[in-house]
């Protein structure tokens, strides 16, 4: 046995490897090879239903949608983790308790004092600002859209996965037949097994990908998470807002940061387009030198913003875009002055 | 098979792509204009003499433009310069969250300003424009705008026509693209990556790893393989703003084809299109199937105008063997016939 087979050699180029190659590549590939030793499982289990010849396709169904569950986790985890974190946040469980307040449904004057009845809500009612509730309620109600979309779609696609295995069952039990018929001393191995079994589930899951009640499905599924992220963020947003000491800028400063600074680019961009169509003039060269100051000072603060800025900064960048601004105004009204005058014959150099 | 087997070809396999070192972007080039993350570059030619008109290539925003030099066997970009031409090629980057205003307009302006950068350097008025995929649906804007500056458009696997019945179209028609850009900023490439790879879970997230356990690949299939993986799976964010455009009044509207698309308030006229044209198809192409092209034949005014299909898919038609021989010494011949 050389090193490499040893235990000691094979986690070291696990972890090499998950290291070197894309880390999708990865998991697919590391996947794909225990999905492939749940099939060998598989095809082993209904081999004594199978040495007959003459398989019950009912007998292989049961056998094949056991062993096949485990296949059917393997390989939809990549895709939908994403939506498994969002379905299984811890918050989310606390999510149905936040409603109760949002929707006031607690027991209010039920026992002992108001501050008993608020206590449990005591952060949402002293600490936060007023829009807490309704901002909260919006989160409440696009995460149960969220859940009952991804319900859906994940009960449509399991659904396929049962019809898949059916479908395969009746067909390998028909071509098993078959097979003895030809040549009785040649029967259908794992090979033939694999293939039919890729062909049946790719086909289904293509087919069902585009039926029309399953794209509706996924529709929701996409907006409702789509909701879920936009109001838990708006959330946060209100909830950070009323501390001081919380550093950083939201995403809608920050968006509206990356609007001017996209604004301002364009402008740069359109004096200096104008500004090429000038003949050759110190006049001009001393445009374009401020247009390349210009976009320089911009490209300083498009660094600075995309590394995550502390609010400090972030309102510098705002105070710099403003200065920049009007100093790209500047230029501009320059330009247009140059070129309203009467045009002259070019200088000789 | 048995498992022990699975699991030691799967290690055996695993070990060899561990030390395989994948190089892409074959052909050496310099870098000639930057203008934020959107870039132009020269590849260096390989002859004395170039043809007189050079050619530019815009490719798509949703992936990497080095699938054209992936491998140094089967580069397109190599086919090119050592058949004389003079190649450019606009790589639009990896957009970050500040790019997020990035709207189409500005992908359209930086092919004009890339444009008339080659035509000074090369001192012609009109280049050949090669777009692929959603980088050919932007040359083809660029083209019916501006007519007089393209001697020569190549689309190749360009989708026109978004009525075409696939899946990815189905998806992109009843997608909510204001949610997504409200909510996410960018669209996220491995969103993106998720919906390609879903429309067919089972062959795309599977059957192909799997190949590699059941057979025994050489070195030189796996390095092919890796490549492409690296490739697939380099997927830049879509600038908010542009997804919110083009998903909208392409995929959902379809305006482009019905010559409703309007762009910086000019109208995109697609019978403006009056120069030499030729349609690279795919016939196995699910992102831009030949129903997706062949209607554009019919709309533009240009008399010289060819489709040339080959039985590939989207990405075959760069990197694979058959079109290496098979394909682009056509396309190549097609394009010098016109660069004199």
């Amino acid at each position: 046995m050389s090193e490499d087979d040893s235990v000691a050699g094979y986690s070291k180029t696990l972890v090499d490897s998950y290291f070197k190659l894309p880390k999708e590549t990865f998991e697919l590939f590391t996947r794909s090879v225990d999905t492939y030793t749940k099939l060998l499982d598989a095809w082993r289990n209904s081999s004594s239903e199978l040495s007959g010849g003459k398989p019950k396709s009912q007998e292989l169904f049961k056998i094949w949608d056991r062993d096949f569950i485990g296949i059917y986790d393997d390989l939809f985890e990549m895709l939908f983790r994403p939506m498994k974190l969002l379905a299984g946040l811890q918050w989310a469980d606390n999510l149905t308790r936040m409603s109760d307040f949002t929707r006031l449904s607690w027991p209010f004057g039920a026992i002992g004092s108001i501050y008993t009845v608020f206590k449990p809500y005591e952060n949402f009612i002293y600490l936060f600002p007023k829009e807490t509730p309704q901002l909260l309620q919006k989160v409440v109600n696009s995460y149960t859209d969220f859940y009952e979309a991804w319900r859906d779609y994940y009960r449509g696609l399991y659904k396929a996965w049962n019809k898949a295995t059916e479908k395969l069952s009746t067909q390998f039990a028909e071509k098993m037949v078959n097979a003895q018929k030809e040549d009785p001393q040649k029967p259908l191995d794992f090979g033939a097994f694999y293939d039919l079994w890729m062909e049946t589930f790719s086909k289904t899951y293509i087919e069902l990908l585009s039926l029309p009640n399953m794209v509706s499905v996924q529709t929701r599924l996409s907006s409702s998470t789509m909701d879920l992220i936009k109001h838990w963020r708006e959330l946060s947003e209100a909830v950070m807002s009323v501390s001081p000491a919380f550093p950083f800028p939201t995403k809608s400063e920050m968006d509206e940061t990356y609007k001017r600074l996209h604004l301002l680019k364009n402008e740069i961009e359109d004096v200096n387009q104008r500004t090429e169509e000038q003949p050759t003039r110190t006049e001009v060269d001393e445009v374009y030198k401020l247009l390349r100051v210009l976009k320089e000072k911009v490209d300083g603060i498009n660094q600075k913003i995309e590394a995550q800025p502390k609010r400090s900064e972030m309102n510098e960048a705002q105070e710099s875009l403003r200065v920049l601004k009007k100093e790209v105004n500047e230029i501009n009204r320059k330009v247009e002055a140059q070129r309203a005058r009467p045009r002259q014959a070019p200088k000789q150099e | 098979m048995e498992e022990y087997k699975v699991v030691e070809q799967f290690m055996k396999t695993l070990k060899t792509l561990r030390d395989i070192d994948v190089d892409v972007w074959q052909t050496p080039f310099d870098e000639i204009h930057k203008e934020g993350i959107f870039r132009l570059i020269h590849y260096q030619p390989t002859v004395e003499k170039t043809l007189p008109t050079p050619v530019l290539i815009v490719y798509a925003y949703i992936n990497r433009p080095y699938i054209l030099d992936l491998q140094p066997d089967r580069s397109v970009i190599r086919k090119m310069i050592d058949n004389g031409l003079d190649v450019y090629m606009i790589d639009w980057g990896y957009p970050k969250k500040a790019d997020k205003y990035i709207t189409l307009e500005d992908y359209i302006r930086y092919i004009d300003k890339a444009l008339g950068i080659v035509a000074k350097r090369s001192n012609k008025d009109k280049i050949t424009l090669h777009g692929y995929c959603l980088g050919g649906t932007l040359s083809l804007i660029f083209a019916s705008l501006n007519p007089e500056k393209v001697k020569n458009l190549v689309l190749q696997a360009t989708p026109v026509d978004f009525d075409a019945p696939r899946t990815i179209n189905l998806w992109a028609k009843s997608l909510d693209v204001d949610k997504v850009v409200d909510a996410m900023g960018n669209a996220p490439g491995e969103f993106l990556n998720n919906a390609f790879l879903l429309a067919d879970p089972i062959g795309l997230t599977f059957g192909k790893y799997a190949n590699l356990i059941r057979e025994s690949k050489d070195e030189k299939f796996l390095k092919t393989f890796l490549r492409m993986e690296k490739w697939i799976f380099d997927s830049p964010d879509v600038p908010g703003e542009t997804f919110r455009q083009y998903i909208k009044a392409w995929y959902q509207k379809n305006l482009l084809i019905k010559n409703q698309f309007t762009l910086a308030g000019k109208k995109v006229d697609l019978h403006r299109i009056n120069m030499p044209t030729l349609a690279i198809v795919a016939d196995y192409d699910h992102i831009a199937p030949p129903e997706a092209t062949k209607p554009l034949l019919d709309v533009i005014s240009s008399t010289d105008k060819i489709i040339m299909n080959f039985t590939t898919g989207h990405i075959g038609v760069s990197v694979g063997s058959k079109p290496a021989y098979g394909l682009w010494p056509k396309v190549i011949d097609w394009m010098k016939a016109r660069s004199q």
